[in-house]
């Protein structure tokens, strides 16, 4: 899985994993993410899920421990751009109820700025 | 006229069902193949059935069994080639001379509004779709059928708008969906015969366990033996036979197939479920979870296995304790004239019940005491322990054939006081044995007998029952 973070001019952190977001890929990915975060420090970060085409329920875990990683040193998180899939594990399990899902990046940076 | 159906062959959208036969995906609260089978009887079909099997076959034959239901004689056969289609009346163009329906594949027999049998049935009808794998064929009297299946000539496909029903191609799974939600808008009642229907928008099958604080709204369909948790919410759903909905989960505008369990506090809206495949009711799109807790296939398991030796354990073990004192008490039983008497009360369904009852705060409570030792207040459950059949916690699974207010002991526990003992909410959650641990049967076992054995009889005070779970009768 590769995991694309940057931070954008103005202040928002962009994280773009590619590929399948299941348990082989949990760790490397919170690990991305927690050193990417502690390095850039944004104040609001989006994860867009655009190239994430399939996502269990590990995968949920991840985006549950980005969201109270970035939550606990008072940040914000968003998600955009949710494929069909991820969208419907998302659904299932209630978890849409505690994010913030916009439905590509540029809505989510519109909101978030 | 004979009848041919032909399940052997699944389409290309059905296979991720698994094992499933395309014959027995619900519609309604039926089976597909089972609305065939009641329409080949309207439309005069009295003579042999011939079931064709393949995919699925151990499904199809448990479905249908002997035929006996719909007062025909039902007989298999296997083929080995699932996509031989209509090339299984050429085998032997004899058999179908005197006339034949065929049915095939996905399609589902749509009845209109205004539909009769006997002033609609048509001589010759014919339709097909999937290239010819999904078929209806009807001939009265085989005088168009022969030919063709001699290699002359081509069978046309004759229009349905003057027969008041057609065979609706099911392509895929939106249409599935889409084909359920209709049944249970309104369209179901021209589809299924009386007894079948949905009563003030709802069925539920026999043996379905629906807990006091489970919010159900019509319409939906919940099918035999199937078990809902504490707090869930079912409403515009098709649920198969034996599914399981676990607790505070909510199921709307669905279709779950049958042995399907769906775990805790999950939200299934507008969606299909088949084991641990979930489908998107308007896009079809596909997750297979491989998470049991989240959605699984129920399949019997080690653990129930445990539960049936325990439960039988612990009814030889009352019936060597229970029935010498049982007849040492019985004949007291005048004696316990204004310390125990039976009372009418309702259950959580709300259907009357007769409980003996011990008064403890009664003008006898020595008498109450010993009666309560011997257990004199739960002689109609003996029957049940005589048959193997005690059920430690929870209500005994009501039979096919039980008239739904025969008197029962109620609720399976072991007096209406010990109901009183138990929280409402205890009995809600121990009800479900799918989900009950075996320690938890037996702190219940204890809690409800040995309490009572190790002070020696002595019954709680008589509160109220739970008023969730019972009022009294007035």
């Amino acid at each position: 899985m590769d995991i694309h973070c940057e931070t954008r001019d103005d202040g928002i952190g962009v994280v773009a994993p590619r590929g399948e977001l299941t348990a082989p890929y949990a760790q490397a990915f919170r690990d991305r993410f927690r050193d990417w975060f502690g390095e850039a420090q944004p104040q609001k970060v989006v994860i867009d899920m655009s190239g994430v085409g399939f996502m269990d329920s590990t995968g949920l875990g991840v985006l549950i421990f980005a969201l109270k990683h970035v939550a606990s040193r008072d940040s914000v998180l968003a998600l955009c751009a949710v494929q069909d899939k991820p969208r419907m594990v998302i659904e299932i399990t209630r978890t849409y109820r505690v994010l913030d899902i916009y439905d590509d990046l540029d809505e989510a940076v519109r909101v978030l700025r | 006229m004979k009848l041919v159906l032909d399940t052997a062959w699944q389409p290309t959208w059905a296979e991720p069902m698994g094992e499933l036969s395309l014959a027995t995906f619900p519609v309604g609260n039926r089976p597909l193949f089972e609305l065939w089978l009641e329409l080949a009887v309207q439309l005069g079909v009295d003579e042999e059935v011939c079931v064709v099997l393949g995919h699925g076959a151990r499904g199809v034959e448990e479905m249908l069994g002997d035929g006996a239901r719909w007062g025909v004689t039902i007989r298999y056969q296997f083929v080995r080639d699932p996509g031989l289609g209509v090339g299984f009346l050429r085998r032997s163009p004899a058999r179908w001379k005197d006339g034949v329906l065929y049915v095939a594949g996905s399609l589902f027999p749509r009845k209109g509004a205004d539909f009769a049998a006997e002033a609609d049935a048509p001589g010759f009808l014919h339709a097909c779709a999937d290239e010819g794998a999904s078929r209806f064929l009807l001939d009265r009297d085989g005088s168009r059928l022969g030919p063709w299946l001699d290699g002359e000539g081509e069978l046309p496909e004759e229009a349905w708008e003057a027969c008041g029903f057609e065979a609706e191609p099911i392509a895929d799974v939106p249409a599935l969906y889409t084909l359920n939600m209709r049944m249970l808008d309104g369209e179901w009642e021209r589809h299924v015969q009386p007894g079948y229907g949905l009563r003030e928008g709802a069925f539920v099958g026999y043996d379905a366990v629906l807990p006091p604080s489970a919010e159900l709204s019509a319409p939906l369909a919940i099918g035999n033996h199937c078990r809902l948790g504490a707090l869930c919410t079912v409403g515009r759903a098709v649920l198969g036979d034996r599914v399981i909905v676990d607790d505070a989960s909510e199921v709307r505008d669905a279709v779950v197939f049958p042995n399907t369990y769906i775990g805790r506090n999950l939200e299934v809206r507008g969606k299909v479920v088949c084991g641990r495949t979930v489908f998107d009711g308007a896009s079809g799109i596909r997750v297979d979870f491989d998470e049991e807790w989240l959605f699984a296939a129920v399949e019997p398991r080690l653990g129930d296995g445990l539960r049936l030796a325990l439960h039988a354990l612990a009814a030889l073990l009352l019936l060597v304790i229970w029935l010498p004192l049982f007849l040492l008490g019985l004949p007291l039983l005048p004696w316990f004239r204004g310390a125990c008497r039976d009372e009418r009360l309702r259950d959580r369904r709300g259907v009357l019940r007769t409980v003996p009852r011990v008064r403890a705060g009664g003008p006898r409570p020595r008498l109450a005491r010993l009666g309560g030792l011997l257990m004199l207040d739960r002689y109609l459950a003996l029957r049940h322990v005589l048959l193997f059949r005690f059920f430690l916690v929870g209500q005994p699974p009501r039979r096919e054939d039980e008239e739904a207010d025969a008197p029962l002991a109620f609720p399976g526990l072991f007096s209406a006081d010990d109901l009183a003992v138990v929280s409402a909410r205890d009995v809600d959650r121990d009800y479900y044995a799918h989900h009950r641990s075996l320690g938890h049967d037996l702190r219940l076992f204890f809690a409800v007998l040995g309490a009572r054995w190790v002070s020696f009889g002595s019954l709680p005070e008589a509160e109220p029952l739970a008023p969730v779970a019972a009022e009294e009768a007035t």
